[in-house]
């Protein structure tokens, strides 16, 4: 049997795209069918941000991109309804605009447990759908408790900035590969597929692999 | 969304798809018309 398909993905927990595309690919990895490994890595939006941010989505985006307030509204009501489409309900009215590095923590911790994909699904969620705050050590753990992490240990490592570096590798390594936006899917180390596609470049993308893998052995027979 | 020089893989897809670059998550042009064809086909307009 061969090995799983591997796809690292770097993303943020505050983009908007990023839980949309997640959504498009979870449908092509379907529709490819085969075994696939995903892996999520860290990228920070806005790391300037204070975790206790005074103010709405909708305020930050006109304070930081000097838009109007009509046309943020405009904005996320569009995004809002494109994320309809692929069954999320995203809830701007009570989205908490944070710093997201404890979260990208939390995530790398949950990866050493083999909870990543379940603490990244509820992180997504937390903070697009149910209003919860993703930058505060105590909710975070608490987020972690419902995906079967430890509060305890989280805590622990949140505090002690243990995976801090694991973060910070992984926004050196998306530099370094010339990522300049998330979501970013890595298909097999050989294909790269910017922003939320459509389902079906990351399943063309996937069989794309997948027949290069299995090439050789056809020769060889 | 990606610099493509400094990218060591192929990339395939669509190049305009949307993404958040910086604290800026840009709506591609093509958006708004698909978003109008989903109320057609709803109908809602």
């Amino acid at each position: 049997m061969s090995e799983p398909i591997k796809v690292d993905i770097w993303s943020d927990v505050q983009c908007p795209w990023c839980y949309i595309g997640k959504r498009k690919f979870e449908d092509g990895a379907a529709q490819f069918g085969g075994d696939v490994e995903v892996e999520y890595h860290s990228f920070e939006l806005a790391p300037d941000t204070p975790v206790d941010f005074d103010g709405s989505p909708r305020d930050f985006l006109s304070q930081r991109k000097g838009i109007a307030l009509d046309q943020v509204d405009m904005m996320l009501d569009r995004v809002t309804s494109i994320a309809k489409d692929v069954g999320l309900d995203y809830d701007y009215d009570h989205v908490h605009q944070t710093n997201t590095v404890k979260a990208h923590e939390l995530l790398h911790f949950a990866k050493s447990k083999g909870l990543q994909l379940e603490m990244k699904e509820a992180l997504l969620k937390a903070y697009f759908v149910d209003g919860g705050h993703v930058g505060r050590v105590a909710d975070l753990a608490e987020l972690a408790v419902t995906v079967g992490l430890d509060r305890d240990e989280v805590v622990t490592v949140l505090e002690a900035n243990t995976y801090l570096a694991d973060v910070k590798a992984d926004v050196a390594q998306a530099q370094a590969y010339g990522i300049q936006g998330v979501p970013f899917f890595v298909i097999d180390g050989k294909y790269g597929i910017s922003g939320a596609q459509e389902a079906a470049a990351f399943a063309g993308a996937l069989e794309q692999a997948r027949s290069e893998r299995d090439a050789p052995e056809q020769d060889a027979s | 969304m990606t610099d493509v020089a400094a990218s060591p893989f192929t990339m395939v897809g669509d190049p305009a798809a949307a993404a958040c670059v910086g604290d800026s998550c840009l709506i591609p042009e093509h958006h708004p018309q698909a978003e109008v064809n989903r109320q057609l086909d709803e109908d809602l307009v």
